[in-house]
């Protein structure tokens, strides 16, 4: 018998002012990747050329991986870690939306790649020095056993430099190539996940930035220098792995900049310092990860700006209203809506 | 990376708007792949001659024009100096319109030779091909995609591309049948809009068996699949849409196809629905009650009857009655809140109001109508076909189904011409042509109803960036007058020329005699009072248009009941996706979506200032979803009035809309006569709006 009693959810009496506002976020915006018409993107593949591919498969190959670290790893870690049921139940719904990310990913492989390229792709992921040290460098700090605050903050710092930071060496060939208009449906797939990871970086940052203020001034100052020596290890790790990815198709400079322009992204989203001077990115990419919809046609994309929909009924006031010439006032209080979450 | 991509995403790029990126975009696009890129000719004559010999443009036309007066219509396009104004515009007709090589690497004709190509081909003589140059160089209007990129071209694509198939009735030879047809128009590109509602419904029974059919889900499977399987050599796939009436006992199956989280075998990838609504279906909304929704296979077991042939309203009742029916029950309130759903969540489906299209069908001697097209601007009565196994073709009856030959007037350019009337019977002509040189013959019912009935839909573009540009609000009482107005004038010069056509050639469409064109009562509201604009800055816009008269108005419904007309309808305001970039216009009647656009395609990630944005003129333009919608619903019913079609009308909602704002504005549309809804298209909160209401 545990000796604390076990309380329920209560969503009318928040921990926090905005981890609700994420959950909703994130139900709204809920999608699955057999939504998108993968395969309209088939005939297109067979137009890259074989390094175009290559960047492309490799580059999605890594962000599986590092998606399920993220969904298997780091969320269980920071769920276990925080206080209160509705912050665990955010997290908890982040890492299943990884989950998701990461089958996307094989979706992909599964739709342009024969079984052994698949196969080999898969080998790579195991075998690629780079990316296996990022996994294992981040690992350690998941799995760390130091769950004091600094130890928290440090968790949720890494979790944080994956969605904000680390992902986007891979998200920039995919971006680059669907501002061109090449790979669209793949491209709308990483729209959407680009949409889901901008939030939840925000999200895990707002929780850092608690445990931040949490820490005496000496552990700040610490936590200062660790942070900037442990994004030092993990940027020239991302220059080594960019080369590996984008050399032979000319655009490493590119992806650097971007990589540093990202890590600047985090600095502002944790409140410290950023680490690199303002560059410009290249403006078809930086496009792209602007988190709006974007206009489309219908007929041949589907589009990252639809969500689930709130369902209110329409009231006989309402009805009464329309019929007699007017409008209803639909901005009535005593209706709060309710999310949708489920279809009977 | 293309230079000209580059600097066009700068636009976007820096924290303010920079739409001077947007000229160096189009400066570079000119200079560095246009230009460089296009094949020289000495002369005309070696152009028309390594054309004609290459296979390109249709050699039979230059048969049957002079050499000097080939050579007039070309001097007269390029006599205008025509300038882009947009990145987006050049860029759209270069990649799209605009003829290039085989391996299109480089370009045969510039925009000047595409539009006196078109205007030499979709002319009869040299009078009125140099007319007709004048308004496509100039963009008074635009005709649609197909026409503007196929005409005069030997190996030609068709001209129209749109089309409503109403022949799927309920047994397996017409669904194939249906299939092929679908698939013949898709593999031109074509969208095409198919009739569902007679097909039996899920579970109901086959030869006599009980529970065995699969209803309308099966059909439609597998029109998606022919559509995505059908496209156009790989340039585009063609694109569907079903139209489901909301009586049908498949119809929240069918709806549930494009929810967004469903499964794989039960969804629906890209085909689009269409809602049938009946005006007895609100009622039932309004009272808050029960409806039965039939199954037709039963119901044609009982009363012997296809699905679509019932009037709904007047019937409704003696058939809810008949216990021999199969039927079942469900909450109006709720079927309409399952639509708010999925539109809110999917876009779909679109809606007809099918007591507002069927009131205001102008020829019901011919029949009802009973569906829409892809884009719900389309409505004309359809009658069914029937076809029969190989061997007993000679049994089949060949109904009327729909092709669609569309343009549209573009708003500020037509208005700059200061004579409304010159420009639209110059685009009803042309769209005759176009009508006259189009043979389906392929689909025999589209085929049928194409010669016989030869309708026409002319629309209007551009009209947000017109208003913005004259410094007026966007669904403001001034606008709505401008709507009315205008449309009034370009129902009355449409219906003119299809009146002059009739009596200068003797045709006169199949089903005038008996309709209400002929009675004059379509026209009853011409013949009650003027519509000429009351608010002075409304009249000053409309200087040195002639404006008809009630007096004109009589006249011409005299005219018509003596000389006939030659379409069966002449206006149909389409949404305008491609030609009004081209254009340099906003889309259609619609309100603009973002003041700088960003589009994704095929082809590229395009940013798009609105036609001229800047500090003075952005005040005008207010963003769509920052609107209440019932400006656009009262703009599309001022248009609607004269309209004798329909008009594409989106919906633009916020996030934090819930389905019963949805609900309201569905009601509203119908209280106030709209015909159509189209997409209903939602703006997520974006992440800067999300984390100011957290923190």
């Amino acid at each position: 018998m545990s000796s604390q009693p076990f309380s329920a959810t209560n969503w009318s009496d928040p921990e926090d002012s905005f981890s609700a506002t994420f959950y909703e976020k994130y139900t709204s915006q809920l999608w699955f990747p057999e939504e998108i018409p993968l395969s309209n993107d088939a005939l297109v593949w067979k137009t890259l050329s074989d390094a175009e591919r290559w960047t492309y498969i490799h580059a999605s190959a890594g962000l599986n991986a590092l998606d399920t670290l993220q969904g298997e790893v780091g969320m269980p870690a920071l769920r276990g870690l925080v206080y209160g049921h509705i912050r665990k139940a955010t997290l908890q719904f982040q890492g299943m939306m990884e989950d998701i990310h990461a089958r996307s990913y094989s979706m992909m492989n599964k739709t342009f790649l024969t079984t052994t390229e698949e196969r080999e792709v898969f080998e790579w992921v195991r075998t690629q020095p780079h990316l296996q040290f990022k996994i294992a460098f981040i690992q350690g700090i998941f799995h760390d056993p130091d769950v004091s605050t600094l130890g928290l903050w440090k968790k949720m710092v890494v979790s944080c430099m994956l969605e904000t930071s680390l992902f986007y060496s891979g998200f920039f060939y995919p971006l680059y190539l669907a501002g061109q208009g090449r790979m669209v449906s793949a491209g709308e797939i990483f729209n959407l996940i680009i949409l889901d990871e901008a939030l939840h970086g925000v999200y895990v940052a707002l929780l850092a930035q608690e445990q931040f203020n949490l820490m005496s001034a000496a552990e700040q100052a610490y936590a200062r220098a660790w942070y900037a020596e442990t994004l030092q290890t993990l940027y020239k790790n991302e220059l080594a792995y960019t080369e590996v990815l984008y050399a032979d198709l000319g655009l490493a400079g590119d992806v650097k900049r971007f990589i540093r322009f990202n890590f600047n992204v985090l600095a502002d989203n944790l409140d410290l310092e950023r680490t690199f001077p303002d560059e410009e990115i290249n403006p078809v990419v930086q496009n792209g990860i602007q988190g709006r919809g974007t206009t489309h046609d219908f007929f041949s994309a589907k589009g990252s700006s639809y969500s689930k929909m709130t369902t209110e009924a329409i009231t006989d006031a309402d009805i009464d209203a329309l019929w007699s010439g007017h409008f209803p006032d639909l901005s009535r209080p005593d209706l709060q809506p309710t999310v949708r979450v489920s279809h009977d | 990376m293309e230079r000209w991509i580059e600097l066009n995403n700068k636009v976007l790029a820096g924290t303010l708007v920079q739409p001077q990126h947007d000229l160096e975009a189009l400066q570079a696009y000119f200079q560095e792949k246009v230009n460089p890129n296009t094949v020289f000719f000495h002369n005309l004559r070696e152009k028309v001659r390594y054309l004609t010999e290459q296979g390109v443009w249709d050699a039979g036309l230059f048969e049957r024009y002079t050499p000097d007066e080939v050579q007039s219509v070309f001097e007269r396009a390029y006599s205008y100096k025509f300038r882009f104004q947009s990145f987006m515009g050049a860029y759209k007709f270069y990649n799209e319109y605009a003829t290039m090589t085989p391996d299109r690497t480089r370009w045969l004709e510039r925009y000047e030779d595409r539009l006196s190509i078109t205007a030499l081909s979709r002319s009869e003589t040299v009078e009125e091909a140099l007319e007709l140059v004048h308004h496509l160089v100039n963009q008074t209007f635009t005709p649609a995609t197909p026409t503007l990129m196929n005409s005069g071209k030997a190996n030609t694509g068709r001209l129209v591309s749109c089309f409503l198939l109403q022949d799927c009735t309920d047994n397996l030879d017409s669904i194939t049948k249906t299939l092929s047809f679908v698939a013949e128009l898709s593999k031109g590109g074509g969208g095409i809009g198919v009739e569902v509602s007679n097909l039996r419904a899920r579970g109901e029974s086959l030869r006599g068996i009980q529970n065995v059919t699969k209803g309308v889900m099966g059909v439609a499977k597998m029109l998606d699949n022919m559509l995505r399987y059908a496209d156009q050599a790989g340039q585009r796939p063609g694109a569907g849409a079903i139209y489901l009436s909301v009586m049908h006992a498949d119809f929240l199956d069918t709806l549930g196809a494009k929810k967004i989280a469903t499964d794989e075998d039960a969804r629906l990838k890209t085909l689009s629905v269409g809602a049938t609504i009946p005006d007895i279906f609100i009622e039932k909304v309004r009272a808050g009650e029960d409806i039965y929704q039939f199954f037709p296979h039963s119901l044609w077991q009982e009363t012997g009857r296809e699905f679509t042939d019932i009037d709904w309203t007047a019937e409704y009742d003696a058939l809810a009655d008949n216990p021999r029916i199969r039927k079942k029950r469900v909450s109006a309130r709720r079927i309409l809140e399952e639509i708010a759903v999925t539109q809110g969540e999917s876009g779909y489906p679109y809606l007809l109001f099918e007591g507002h299209a069927n009131r205001a069908n102008p020829i019901p001697n011919v029949g009802t109508i009973k569906m829409s097209n892809l884009c719900s601007e389309i409505l004309q009565p359809t009658t069914p076909s029937y076809f029969h196994a190989y061997g007993q073709e000679s049994k089949d009856r060949i109904g009327l189904d729909v092709s669609c030959n569309l343009a549209s007037l573009v708003i500020e350019q037509t208005m700059g011409s200061r004579d409304l009337g010159r420009v639209v019977g110059a685009a009803v002509r042309m769209l005759d042509n176009v009508a006259q040189s189009t043979h389906i013959t392929e689909v025999p019912a589209v085929r049928r109803a194409n010669e016989e009935m030869r309708s026409i839909g002319l629309g209007a573009m551009g009209l947000h960036s017109f208003l913005a540009g004259k410094e007026l609000i966007y669904g403001s009482p001034e606008a709505l007058e401008f709507v009315d107005v205008f449309f009034a004038a370009v129902h009355y010069h449409a219906r003119k020329a299809s009146m002059e056509i009739a009596r200068d050639t003797g045709f006169v469409f199949g089903g005038f005699q008996g309709s209400r064109y002929q009675s004059g009562e379509h026209f009853a509201q011409y013949l009650d009072r003027d519509f000429a604009p009351k608010m002075p800055e409304v009249a000053a816009l409309f200087d040195g248009h002639a404006l008809p008269t009630r007096a004109d108005w009589e006249q011409l419904v005299a005219d018509i009941k003596q000389h006939g007309l030659a379409h069966s309808f002449v206006m149909a305001v389409a949404p305008t996706g491609s030609i009004s970039y081209v254009s340099h216009a906003s889309a259609s009647i619609m309100p603009i979506t973002e003041k700088v656009e960003t589009r994704t395609s095929n082809k590229a990630r395009t940013i798009y200032p609105m036609p001229h944005l800047s500090a003075e003129t952005e005040w005008y333009y207010e963003e769509a979803y920052d609107m209440d919608q019932r400006r656009v619903l009262d703009t599309v019913a001022a248009a609607q009035r004269h309209v004798d079609q329909g008009i594409s009308c989106t919906l633009f909602i916020p996030a934090s809309a819930t389905t019963r704002t949805l609900q309201a504005y569905y009601l509203y549309a119908y209280r106030l006569g709209i015909k159509t809804l189209y997409y209903t298209r939602l703006r997520k909160s974006s992440l800067q709006e999300c984390l100011s209401c957290v923190v």
